[in-house]
């Protein structure tokens, strides 16, 4: 979706909340991949996914157009629930096996697609193990190594998700990535 | 491993790709689960542990002398008539308050307008449902004695 197409949906949302629709069924995919990949655990997730477009939905109507595509800002959004998540944890050290929460909603809907993910993430060891040790360092760290080499975002998109000057992205990217580094070494 | 060697090695790191459907609804809990495991975990302690020491004293005849000074206080708090309330609260209120909090973190309301019909359906969250049993147990056992108390 260009710019000028996200800009033509936004008016139309604005004017008919049903149009959100079309940005859910869109942008669903990349953000509930995001949260997978930060995460590593598919309920929670899909908890985080559906907390992201309900945020969206209910403040869509205090969007204000910048330039920004809409993608960068619902990737803010769930980059906050996930920071939100890691907080909470206190960069506690833990297996993406024991992560799995006690939820098992997902036997009654989605389980085919619950085990598919599972079973294609298993299959990505040196992932796993940076993904871990990611969850170990400070969130601004998370956030920009997980945009970077996760979702294979540039600077500059990077930038427009997280509101922050591109050097101090490029600054928290060296700097993660060391520590980052001496972790996988440890 | 060198910070270069590291680094190239994260640009090529190979990621789940994830392909997920867009789900047709998104279900939200009403309330957050975790929250309220762990609010009921706190409101459910002292009736528990009161009920405890009451089967301890009354059911297997072993005293561990704390019980007579929670009853003592419990008495003492329902004879002021400041504080007569505490008991009741601390003892149903809190566990109803639980009972209430996880039973909605758990739960969803679909009401179908088609058919006419409410559709519930309810998350299988081991920690929420096992605050909900101890609560619904231990809400159960005071509204029983009081009932029992009360029909003498």
């Amino acid at each position: 979706m260009t710019l000028e197409q996200e800009r033509e949906l936004l008016l139309r949302i604005q004017s008919d909340r049903k149009e959100f629709g079309i940005l859910f069924d869109h942008y669903y995919k990349p953000i509930f991949g995001y949260l997978y990949r930060r995460t590593g655990t598919y309920d929670l997730a899909k908890d985080m996914a559906a907390e992201t477009f309900l945020k969206a939905f209910l403040k869509i109507d205090s969007f204000v157009w910048k330039d920004i595509a809409i993608s960068s800002w619902l990737y803010r959004i769930a980059t906050n629930e996930a920071n939100q998540f890691f907080r909470k944890r206190k960069y506690k050290a833990a297996a993406l096996e024991s992560m799995v929460d006690f939820d098992l909603a997902t036997q009654v809907d989605g389980e085919e697609e619950r085990q598919a993910l599972e079973t294609e993430l298993k299959q990505h060891d040196d992932f796993i193990l940076i993904q871990q040790k990611l969850s170990l360092l400070n969130i601004r760290y998370q956030e920009v190594i997980a945009l970077r080499y996760f979702e294979n975002k540039d600077n500059r998109e990077i930038s427009a998700i997280l509101g922050k000057p591109e050097g101090t992205i490029k600054s928290l990217l060296s700097r993660g990535l060391e520590k980052l580094r001496r972790r996988v070494l440890s | 491993m060198k910070p270069e060697d590291f680094e190239k090695k994260m640009e090529g790191l190979s990621t789940p790709k994830s392909e997920a459907v867009p789900p047709k609804e998104l279900r939200l809990a009403i309330v957050s689960a975790q929250r309220s495991a762990v609010m009921g975990i706190w409101f459910v302690v002292v009736p528990w542990f009161f009920l405890m020491c009451v089967i301890m004293k009354y059911i297997f005849h072993v005293n561990l002398g704390i019980i007579d000074t929670f009853e003592e206080m419990m008495r003492a708090l329902d004879k002021n008539p400041q504080t007569w309330w505490i008991g009741p609260v601390m003892l149903m209120g809190l566990p109803i308050v639980s009972i209430i909090l996880n039973a909605l973190a758990i739960s969803h309301f679909k009401w179908e307008s088609y058919t006419g019909s409410l559709i519930i359906s309810i998350r299988m969250r081991w920690l929420n449902l096992s605050v909900l049993v101890v609560s619904v147990g231990i809400v159960g056992i005071f509204f029983l004695y009081l009932i029992t108390e009360n029909c003498r």
